[in-house]
């Protein structure tokens, strides 16, 4: 079963410009021990995607479409006090600024022990014992003493792993990971995506990584969807679409991308800027910067339509390219 | 007769010192264990740039390659060593003449948010310092402006507009116009690319390389990003907390890395291939600047170390043109 | 018919600086009745306070208008010669209350706006030096900035006006002098964090020179927080002001201001002759209050991070 069903997904921000379709019909589906690549630049949505999913969104912004089963159950019919229940529980959710999970005048004890707590009754040895098999799990050395510590005694990568401990605590079903390793460095990313990596091996916890960069995404991701303009323009296994992308915009983000061998070559760039989401251009969004778009794509939005391999895309003229890695 | 490099820098030294405040040193005094900190941002580092080329200074934080950049740039005041630019020492005085010597090296900053004064028109952003040194008259700012806008892309219409009406992307590219405002030879810049869209990014990319093109430039890039070094540098330098470890011709470094570091970082850098990358991290945390280990800064993390790592400092050595600090092509680590 | 002109322009440039403000923002800053109220309540009274000689019925200094026969009416009585009706009554010299309160709004807005502006001045050259040159200059100034905040305002301005005398500039003074350090304080933690951004930097970089990147790029990126601190520390100098010319070391009595207006008529309130005191208490009351509010609704507009 699935242990998670996104339907036709729809978030609006009602602000003083207009209405903004931050997400705008988003559809997947994820089992237990899969990891979703979910891939976008700034103001494609995806945050935004991660945030309905757990109903953290804050006024203006409210989900008035779709529909978002966790183990077959619906979200929206949860009441708040239930949907507490399952944040941090069930569901857990990864921040890209560690500084946002973490209080900074709170000890790591303190905040993990409450996390544990808040959902299960048990003592505080308990809780503690727990906490401290967390962090040993996400590779902090000596937990035991480390758990004493205030967050601004951790680097900024150690912070980032007490995150996700904090996350691992209950042993939840699926992680929302938004942009956790962006503001790292290379060194420190590649240890907690190593760690990711086993965790999500062993404990057969679902995972949504979401990010911009795709080649982390490659590495780690068995199934990626590439988000624009609030809309899933293509998705399916990650292999197939970064060696055969369909559409326009994964193509030249993929040739965006520098360090494959252009040495010397212009980059292939997309031309234009991101789309003004409160001004959305009728059709498909992605047309105004398309190389390929016609009047059809300026004037109808494609649907979306399934191809082999469980792939899925959202274009009317999907090309063939050579493969472009 | 070989041509003098642009840029040179012989044993350059950052020192950072947090000083003991009044009542710090009052409590030494009374025996409280109280020291200074004393952070080595940057520790004896020599490097060349020739005219025309571009070096990549890559490295991952702290390891010091942001504080050269400024240090080249004249903002930071190096401890010690020296730093010639086409032959003469630049100084750090902040009269007049020093100033103007200066405008031959300027800098592109990292965020295009902080580094446009938001109470500024772009037409002034860009064209104050010309106008300033004389380089053109008052009634001529508005053409020359709409020059540099037309050579950065961008619509000259939007000489009257204020930086928070733009996107990242155009700002940046607003930062490109104003360095490039006073006539540059030098560039430094300092992870310009870093805080934008893949998309976007691809699109600065290609204007720094069209630039150098137009202009004759030449680069000191900084990033962290090896991707983009990778595609824009003829040489890299690889820093580690504060030092050279390893310096080579861009293809040559990437082919066949000799420092252990450059190659663990080689190796973890998510590749876009397909199929699964099994991320195979370096042992250990890298090491506080405030307290870096003694001889060779990488022995703690490094699979290759030996006695002699520990106790002596490695000396960055070249073998045709490819520079190594690293006991291990030096001698041995025993 | 200068002079009216000179104070209509006055008038029209303080609500252009405030339209200009509010640029944008005025959804923001509309937001209730409240907003309503204070703003107009305070345009009320400010076109009171500037056009005094015009609204006022009498010209309560003007000693030829002054019948001592008239003293200690109550509101609604009229005069002895029946010309005219005292609506807030009259003190014990027979001056109009209401003219009174008209002029000594005057009086008190005046002093407490210059006051500010002095020190707001004084307080960002401080304060942005202090930030610039760093080190022992900084240590330095800023300790005198300690030291002026750890007294009391009001027992410095009273120890000053003891010193200094009588007389509305020695006024001013002593409000300037208190006040200039909080200002400079504030600036000084704008402009460090300003100078650490990179369009500094970058200034620098461009070759220009300290005084250019210090007058013409940081300076005007740390006077926006101070205008709205400004506002509402125009209501607090009223009040201190105020406190002084009660106490009876604050402005002349040839020009007094509402707090001296309220010390006046304070002996007369125990034998129930309320009107010398209330009246221009009330409107004390009603000046600070409008600026607090209009200062917290500016607050909450302005501040970029509330923005929807």
């Amino acid at each position: 079963m699935n242990v998670l069903e996104v339907k036709q997904l729809q978030t609006h921000f009602m602000t003083r410009q207009g209405v903004v379709k931050a997400v705008d019909g988003v559809d997947f589906a994820l089992e237990a021990g899969r990891v979703l690549g979910l891939v976008g630049e700034s103001g494609s949505g995806k945050s935004v995607t991660g945030f309905s999913i757990l109903r953290l969104l804050d006024a203006p912004g409210q989900v008035v479409g779709g529909q978002v089963l966790f183990q077959g159950q619906d979200l929206a019919e949860l009441s708040e006090r239930e949907m507490r229940g399952i944040r941090g529980n069930r569901i857990a959710m990864i921040f890209q600024d560690p500084l946002m999970t973490l209080n900074p005048v709170l000890r790591i004890d303190t905040q993990m022990v409450e996390a544990v707590q808040a959902h299960h009754r048990v003592s505080r040895q308990a809780a503690l014992a727990r906490s401290a098999e967390a962090l040993t799990k996400v590779g902090i050395p000596s937990a035991h003493e480390r758990l004493s510590a205030y967050p601004h005694q951790f680097s900024g990568g150690m912070r980032q792993r007490v995150a996700i401990a904090i996350a691992l605590l209950n042993e939840p079903d699926l992680i929302i990971a938004d942009e956790p390793t962006t503001a790292l460095d290379v060194t420190i990313q590649s240890q907690i995506l190593s760690e990711v990596q086993a965790l999500a091996r062993d404990t057969g916890t679902a995972l949504i990584w979401i990010t911009h960069d795709l080649a982390v995404v490659s590495g780690m991701a068995d199934d990626i969807a590439v988000m624009y303009a609030g809309r899933i323009v293509e998705s399916g296994p990650t292999a197939e679409v970064l060696r055969a992308p369909r559409h326009p915009y994964t193509q030249g983000l993929l040739g965006s991308i520098p360090g494959h061998g252009q040495r010397g070559q212009a980059l292939q760039q997309i031309p234009g800027m991101a789309p003004n989401m409160a001004q959305l251009p009728p059709g498909c969004a992605f047309a105004p910067r398309c190389a390929h778009a016609d009047a059809k794509c300026r004037v109808q939005a494609p649907a979306p339509e399934a191809g082999r391999d469980g792939r899925v895309f959202r274009c009317h003229h999907p090309r063939e390219v050579a493969a472009c890695l | 007769m070989p041509v003098k490099p642009l840029l040179e820098l012989s044993k350059v030294t950052k020192r950072f010192v947090r000083r003991l405040d009044a009542i710090e040193k009052l409590a030494s005094w009374m025996g409280a264990r109280v020291s200074e900190q004393v952070v080595q941002a940057v520790d004896q580092v020599s490097l060349t740039v020739d005219r025309g080329e571009v070096v990549g200074l890559v490295g991952e934080s702290g390891c010091g390659k942001s504080t050269l950049g400024r240090m080249v740039a004249g903002l930071i005041e190096p401890t010690d060593g020296t730093i010639r630019y086409d032959g003469q020492a630049l100084s750090q005085a902040r009269d007049a003449q020093s100033r103007r010597d200066r405008l031959r090296l300027q800098m592109v900053f990292q965020d295009p948010m902080s580094s446009l004064n938001p109470r500024m028109k772009v037409q002034d952003l860009i064209g104050e310092s010309a106008v300033y040194h004389g380089l053109i008259r008052k009634q001529d700012q508005r053409d020359h402006v709409a020059a540099l806008l037309k050579q950065v892309a961008l619509d000259p219409d939007y000489a009257n507009r204020y930086p928070h009406q733009f996107s990242g992307g155009q700002r940046q590219r607003i930062c490109i116009a104003r360095a490039l405002a006073v006539q540059p030879e030098f560039l430094i810049c300092d992870e310009s690319v870093a805080a934008l869209d893949v998309s976007i990014q691809a699109q600065i990319i290609n204007l720094f390389q069209q630039l150098r093109q137009d202009l004759n430039l030449t680069y000191l890039f900084i990033s962290h990003d090896l991707g983009v070094i990778q595609h824009v540098a003829d040489r890299v330098v690889v820093m580690y907390l504060g030092r050279v470890v390893e310096s080579a011709p861009t293809t040559l470094l990437f082919d066949a890395p000799q420092h252990p570091y450059t190659r663990a970082l080689l190796d973890q850098v998510p590749k876009l291939g397909s199929g699964h990358q099994s991320f195979v991290p370096i042992q250990g945390e890298i090491a506080s600047a405030l307290n870096p280990p003694s001889g060779c800064h990488f022995h703690t993390r490094c699979p290759h170390a030996g006695p002699r790592c520990r106790a002596q400092v490695p000396e960055l050595t070249s073998n045709q043109g490819h520079w190594v600090a690293c006991h291990l092509h030096q001698g041995g680590t025993a | 018919m200068m002079d009216v002109g000179l104070r209509l322009l006055v008038l029209v440039f303080g609500v252009a600086w405030f339209a200009r403000l509010l640029r944008g923002q005025g959804h923001a800053y509309f937001t209730g009745i409240s907003a309503y109220l204070s703003t107009g309540v305070l345009l009320i009274l400010l076109v009171l306070a500037i056009f005094a000689p015009e609204f006022s019925p009498q010209n309560p200094y003007d000693l030829a208008q002054l019948s001592i026969m008239d003293g200690r009416l109550a509101p609604g009585a009229a005069s002895m010669d029946g010309a005219f009706t005292y609506h807030l009554g009259t003190d014990d010299q027979g001056r109009d209350i209401l003219s009174g309160i008209l002029y000594g709004l005057r009086v008190s807005l005046t002093v407490s706006l210059v006051a500010t502006l002095v020190a707001m001045a004084i307080g960002v050259v401080v304060g942005m030096y202090a930030a610039w040159a760093g080190g022992k200059t900084e240590v330095v100034l800023m300790r005198l900035v300690d030291l002026q905040l750890s007294f009391p305002s009001i027992l410095v301005a009273l120890m000053l006006m003891a010193a200094f005398g009588r007389g509305l500039d020695k006024v001013i003074l002593a409000l300037v002098i208190v006040q200039w350090a909080y200002y400079a304080r504030t600036v000084r933690g704008t402009a460090l964090s300003e100078t650490g951004k990179d369009y500094i930097a970058a200034a620098k970089c461009l070759g220009l020179s300290d005084a250019r990147i210090l007058f013409k790029h940081l300076l005007p990126n740390c006077i926006p927080p101070l205008l709205v601190i400004s506002t509402i520390q125009v209501a607090n100098t009223i009040v201190l002001e105020s406190s002084l010319s009660f106490l009876g070391v604050g402005v002349p009595i040839t020009n007094p201001s509402l707090g001296l207006l309220i010390s006046n008529g304070y002996g007369y309130m125990l034998s129930g002759q309320y009107w010398m005191s209330m009246f221009p208490g009330l409107a004390l009351l009603a000046i600070v209050a409008a600026i607090n509010l209009v200062g917290d609704r500016l607050r909450d507009a302005l501040n970029p991070r509330l923005r929807r």
